[in-house]
């Protein structure tokens, strides 16, 4: 032990973790294989058990080398056929392979370890043949293999194995040809080792085919000590000629532990090419020797010596002598050199910490090479920068610089390419898992991994084994139920699990899915409610799913009762927690009865991240971009409106939903601070609360203020006066106040980062925006371990240093979950008052101008994102407009090149809306401000309908636009539309839809739109007429298109009616609101909706009606 | 560590003064020291840490001295001082007053902290050590730099 340098203890920690990983799976694998044993496969574990054991020997690990040996002795068996690998047996290997691993995991205190259960076990599995079992054990004297009498002669050797060796190896001449101290064998054999001689042809060996000497002896030090070596030709060969032609033999004196046997096998050379030398022949050859042959006891010229050094003690005797063959394509000359040192360093003067974590990973070549391509251009590139600004050359300079700029980020991702491993390697351990676990509970359980070639960061992956396993414990010890009770319930006998990995979004998403039990909702609620996490109340608004989400909750698994429940809701705060620290998000989705689908969403390495840089206070933060849903800027003067304080927590009103407010500066105690637009310079703010309001003077003044100095055209102006409030009683003057006071203008604008933990939405508001950036994660000193809130840190372009908020710390240290509730609780107490709401549909819109004066909308779900650019950067190609848009060009045109509307505004800045359409990515030009409103203006669908033109509505007083985006692209770009409109009217033949809408305006949009995809169409005003166009047509309707909210009978009930009536089972609807709101969506789904689209966005309701259209079409011979 | 040496031999005591008292480090756990730069401070913090900054792409904890031993710190007369030391792995930047000089001293010429030096203080301090000029007392870093909060 004390002999073995850490290095060598590395890697042999490492080799055996790789061995253990794949002898797991290959049990396994055999013993579903029963009787149709895969003989290669029992090989490959066999070998695998046999490395670990050799090397274990080698660096001196009792225990390890114990358990190890006996396992191979059991494969040795099943090799042989005289094992069956039953159930039984394998589970008593797996047993020692787990054991196993605990020991290789822990070698320095490995064999203080107790592992006499698992010897036990395997000693308990008959060992039969004996004599078979026998073989295995290495004894000494029973299992030399070919041992020569001391007075053998090279003759009867030859004699005895022709066959094996068509040139026999003349033992007593190798003897007498090297040197063997006779110290070295006796030390061998005292640490357990049997000492060879090994005759190697490189020219025919398996293992060592075509190796050069070096490379031989390098291997063989995997598995034991080389002694002494000899290489070149038999001086006493001389009478066979097809020696001097092949390359030279090697003859080698070898210390190992293994067995004879074995290291054939382990070598795949001949048996007859390896010699065991006993105490007896060592002595007698070497005294015999000079008899038979005379030694060659001074090395020829050119031959080296020297120490291998990792035999410690023996160094001072052992020596490897080299000595290259006459021939000259020998590899040894080229290590003719005076320092041998350099062929085989000393190992044993390196000391490496022996910490747990692994010191070395492995690289694909490819991608070494790739690094050093990068390391090479950037040296040049260096070279070049230097140059140019000692020319002064800018212009060269700034290329350069855009180079080092490319170099930089291909050498980080290449670099980040060496930390990726698949996510197999952790999968792989989940057979085992499930098998064992499947078993004790009496389960039959079929495991399935998917996407195991998806690659994550190691430290990710290492960080997922404990909450993965965890999970798949989950599925197997709650999930599945019992082959009974599942044949009961009418599902296969066998449980299905499911792991999966895949990539999306440039994230990493994990699934583990089950077919089990499900969990209960309702009954996860009950228990949060019993246990005080949540108020009846609360539960009552929640829908299904945040009632799932309440096992997120901390703390809650800790409970008796949810163990008790069927289904999986066990530690899985735990698992929330393990995730919220890798910056990972989790969900869950789960069907009573049908199973649980857990969702685990990661970034693909923690090292860099893409984050919001904002600041509070005097200092910059990084919001993590995988946590950021959006940014939003509510303008000073409509934050009266927007903003809302529910008890002494501040709620904004976003989409028609309440999003709870989290000031960061209040939740870390610093002060905040807004820019003051006269000065540019922070300032610290005094006020309270956003809902310390201006009067409505001041706020008009403020709006002024504003349009002046707002330098930002994407904040829109609220140009309504703000109701009326009283001025904040506070510390100014009421002359001061009168004037245009700083604090009621622009610098109020809140800004909040909209925020997500998986399971609460939140805003975050911060006083800034800064930019996106990539940023690297760093580690916080062991002072701020405690400290909660911080992510970690990162250093930014200037120097200086920046923290990284932790959402999750963020909202728990905001106690928000419970105000979650409440506010629910509060918008559905609204929703539900006597007021009658049901008719009136908000629309969410995008406003903007073309003209300064001439008011647009476009539905806000259309648009994917707003550019800001310069008039200039605008390109005309060939008639067509362009801008550079991320890595390529954008088309854009503008509003009047089809309506007949005012031409846009001449100025420097424009605004690029961007959306997609026919799967293609195009670009309105407009001008500010922009704003998103969330109106149930009425639409007005004559007036001012022209081509490109939808209709109009009044906005905040100023008549509107509405823009039919599909129509202008349509009659811009006629071509993107042509394969798909001949599909329909392939697909529409004789096909009659029902729309079903009670805004007139809508109507006739709809109605009129999927009349031009060729489908005939007949409408309904609300439900009660639909249902009525149902019963009495005798036209056959193939679908229906429908409203959700309308008078009389709304769409969700007329779909329950139509799923209920056993004449319209098959027949597709597809329901459609304006605006996109899960809870909605959710229930139309319950009532049976095979679809669900928005209004106006056009396209996708005349792809969503022709895939159902498509879809019945095929079923319908069957049905008709 | 400073306990194990009192055997007898020598060692080099790097000296500072926090407000008015003259403290001393082993030199050998200094990386190296600098002017104060950019701190970025830490809400929520332990009240002794200052901040963190960017040491050439490390991010280091700065601890404050003075509040960490409860004394009253001295106004900044621009002589402050950053003191790097490599603790547990850990690079910590010391905020100091002013960077006296390096001293030479036996370790048996440390003796106990006087009786009065207060509870809190006595366990962040090795002993005292007299030399013609002045009373210097010796850290215990380790005790310094420990991350548990102080009992009071």
């Amino acid at each position: 032990m004390s002999l073995t340098s850490d290095e060598l203890m590395a890697a042999f920690v490492d080799e055996a973790v790789e061995h253990l990983s794949s002898i797991e799976n290959d049990l396994l694998t055999i013993e579903k294989a029963g009787n149709a044993v895969d003989q290669s496969l029992v090989n490959k574990v066999f070998r695998a058990a046999h490395s670990i054991k050799g090397g274990a020997g080698f660096v001196g690990l009792a225990n390890i080398k114990e358990l190890s040996h006996k396992m191979e002795t059991i494969l040795g068996l099943i090799r042989s056929g005289n094992l069956f690998p039953n159930s039984e047996i394998i589970t008593v290997l797996l047993m020692a392979s787990e054991s196993l691993k605990q020991l290789v995991g822990n070698v320095a205190e490995s064999d203080a370890m107790d592992i006499s259960d698992s010897l036990k076990a395997l000693d308990s599995i008959p060992h039969e043949p004996p004599s078979l079992s026998e073989k295995t054990i290495p004894t000494a004297q029973t299992l030399i293999f070919q041992k020569p009498p001391a007075v053998q002669i090279p003759e009867q050797a030859r004699s005895s194995l022709p066959e094996f060796t068509p040139e026999p190896f003349p033992v007593s001449d190798i003897y007498a040809d090297m040197q063997i101290p006779q110290e070295i064998v006796l030390k061998a054999r005292k640490e357990g080792k049997q000492v060879y001689l090994l005759r190697v042809d490189p020219a025919q060996d398996g293992l060592f085919r075509g190796k050069s000497t070096v490379d031989i002896i390098d291997e063989l030090k995997i598995y034991g000590t080389v002694l002494s070596c000899r290489s070149g030709e038999n001086p006493g060969d001389t009478s066979d000629g097809t020696f001097r032609a092949e390359a030279a033999v090697v003859q080698i004196v070898f210390a190992c532990i293994l067995n004879p046997e074995d290291m054939a096998l382990l070598l795949e050379i001949d048996k007859t090419h390896l010699t065991l030398i006993d105490d007896a022949t060592h002595s007698v050859h070497l005294q015999e020797s000079p008899v038979i042959q005379p030694p060659v006891l001074v090395p020829p010229p050119g031959s080296i010596a020297f120490a291998d050094q990792s035999h410690g003690d023996a160094d001072k005797h052992a020596y490897v002598e080299i000595v290259p063959a006459a021939d000259l394509r020998s590899p040894m000359p080229v290590v003719s050199t005076s320092h041998p040192g350099i062929l085989f360093p000393s190992k044993s003067e390196k000391n490496h910490p022996a910490d747990g974590s692994p010191t070395s990973i492995r690289v694909n070549v490819r991608i070494l090479d790739a690094l050093m391509d990068l390391a090479s251009e950037l040296v040049l590139s260096r070279n070049q920068l230097l140059k140019s600004i000692t020319m002064y050359d800018h212009r060269q300079t700034e290329n350069i610089g855009k180079r080092v700029d490319h170099i930089t980020s291909d050498l980080q991702r290449v670099i980040m390419l060496t930390r990726m491993q698949p996510v197999g390697n952790l999968f792989n351990k989940f057979p085992l898992v499930v098998r064992n676990m499947a078993r004790d509970l009496g389960k039959e359980i079929a495991f399935e991994i998917e996407g195991a070639d998806v690659e994550l960061d190691r430290s990710l992956l290492e960080a997922m084994s404990d909450p993965l396993t965890h999970l798949i414990r989950n599925a197997v010890g709650h999930g599945i139920e019992t082959a009974d009770v599942r044949k009961n319930l009418g599902k296969p006998g066998v449980g299905k699990i499911m792991v999966r990995a895949l990539n999306e979004a440039g994230q990493v998403v994990i699934e583990v899915m089950d077919d089990g039990a499900g969990i209960e909702p309702n009954r996860v609620a009950v228990s949060a409610a019993s246990r005080g996490f949540v108020t009846e109340e609360q539960i009552r608004v929640m829908s299904e799913k945040d009632r799932l989400n309440l096992i997120f909750l901390p703390g809650f698994s800790t409970s008796a009762q949810i163990s008790e429940l069927s289904g999986r809701g066990v530690g899985m705060d735990v698992v929330k927690t393990n995730l919220d620290a890798l910056g990972g998000l989790v969900d869950i989705d789960s069907a009573p009865g049908r199973g649980t689908c857990i969702r685990i969403r990661l970034p693909l390495t923690l090292a860099i991240i893409p984050s919001q840089i904002v600041s509070a206070g005097n200092e910059r933060f990084a919001i993590p971009q995988i946590n950021l849903e959006e940014l939003l800027r509510i303008p000073a003067a409509k934050v009266k409106d927007r903003v809302e304080r529910v008890g002494s927590a501040e709620v904004v009103r976003l989409r028609g939903k309440l999003l709870p407010l989290v000031r960061v500066t209040d939740i870390l105690g610093i002060q905040r601070t807004y820019t003051d637009l006269k000065t540019r310079q922070r300032v610290v703010d005094r006020r309270v609360a956003v809902a310390d309001r201006r009067s409505r003077k001041t706020s008009l003044i403020a709006d002024d203020f504003e349009i002046e100095h707002n330098p930002d055209p994407l904040v829109a102006i609220d140009s309504r006066p703000s109701a009326t409030a009283s001025p904040k009683a506070s510390d100014q003057s009421p002359a001061f106040r009168a004037g245009p006071d700083r604090r009621y203008r622009a610098v109020s604008a809140l800004n909040i980062a909209v925020v997500s933990t998986g399971q609460i939405k939140y805003g975050l508001v911060v006083d800034a925006f800064h930019d996106a950036e990539e940023i690297v994660v760093k580690p916080l000193g062991r002072h701020l371990k405690t400290c909660r809130g911080y992510a970690g840190a990162t250093i930014m372009g200037d120097g200086k240093v920046a923290l990284i908020l932790d959402v999750n710390d963020l909202s728990e240290m905001a106690g928000l979950f419970s105000m979650d509730g409440t506010l629910r609780a509060g918008e559905i107490a609204r929703e539900a008052s006597p007021v009658v709401r049901t008719e009136i549909d908000p629309l969410n819109l995008l406003i903007f101008r073309n003209a300064t004066d001439e008011q647009f909308a476009m539905p806000m779900n259309q648009v994917l994102r707003i550019e800001r650019i310069r008039q200039c950067d605008i390109q005309s190609l060939g008639g067509v407009r362009t801008i550079q848009y991320r890595s390529g060009n954008l088309r854009v045109f503008s509003i009047d090149e089809i309506a007949r509307v005012k031409p846009l505004a001449d100025c420097e800045h424009l605004l690029v809306i961007v959306f997609m359409i026919a799967g293609r990515e195009l670009g309105v030009l407009a001008t500010g401000p922009v704003d998103s409103v969330i109106t149930d203006a009425g639409i007005d669908g004559d007036a001012l309908k022209q081509p490109g033109i939808m209709g109009s509505m009044v906005l905040n007083g100023n008549t509107t636009l509405l823009v039919d985006v599909l129509e202008i692209v349509r009659t811009l770009y006629p071509d993107w539309f042509t394969d798909t409109a001949g599909a329909k009217r392939s697909l529409s033949v004789n096909a009659t839809l029902l729309v079903v809408d009670d805004s007139r305006f809508f109507r006739t949009q709809i109605t009129s739109f999927i009349g031009s995809e060729g489908y005939e169409v007949i409408d309904a005003e609300d439900g009660e007429a639909a249902w009525k166009i149902l019963q009495s047509s005798d036209r056959h309707i193939s679908m229906v298109v429908t409203d959700i909210e309308m008078p009389r009978l709304n769409g969700i009930e007329l779909t329950e009616r139509i799923r209920s009536d056993a004449r319209f089972s098959g027949l597709p609807v597809i329901a459609l609101t304006t605006l996109a709101d899960d809870r909605a969506m959710e229930r139309a789904k319950q009532a049976g909706v095979n679809e669900y689209q928005i209004k106006l966005d056009k396209e996708r309701l005349a792809r969503s009606i022709g895939a159902l259209m498509s879809e019945r079409i095929k079923h319908a011979p069957e049905s008709e | 560590m400073n306990h194990s040496e009192k055997s007898g031999s020598e060692m080099e005591l790097a000296t500072f003064y926090l407000g008015d008292a003259c403290c001393g480090i082993n030199i050998l756990t200094i990386q190296e020291i600098n002017r104060l730069s950019d701190i970025t401070p830490v809400p929520l913090a332990p009240d002794y840490v200052k901040g963190i900054m960017n040491l050439r792409g490390q991010i280091i904890t700065v601890i404050d001295v003075g509040t960490r031993l409860g004394m009253t710190c001295g106004t900044d007369t621009g002589q402050r001082r950053n003191i790097i030391v490599r603790h547990e792995n850990e690079s910590i930047g010391l905020v100091v007053d002013r960077i006296e000089d390096v001293i030479c001293i036996r370790t048996e010429d440390i003796e106990k902290p006087p009786a009065n030096v207060r509870d809190i203080q006595e366990r962040y301090f090795d002993g005292v050590l007299k030399t013609d000029k002045r009373l210097v007392s010796v850290l215990n870093l380790a005790e310094v730099l420990s991350a548990q909060e102080s009992k009071h």
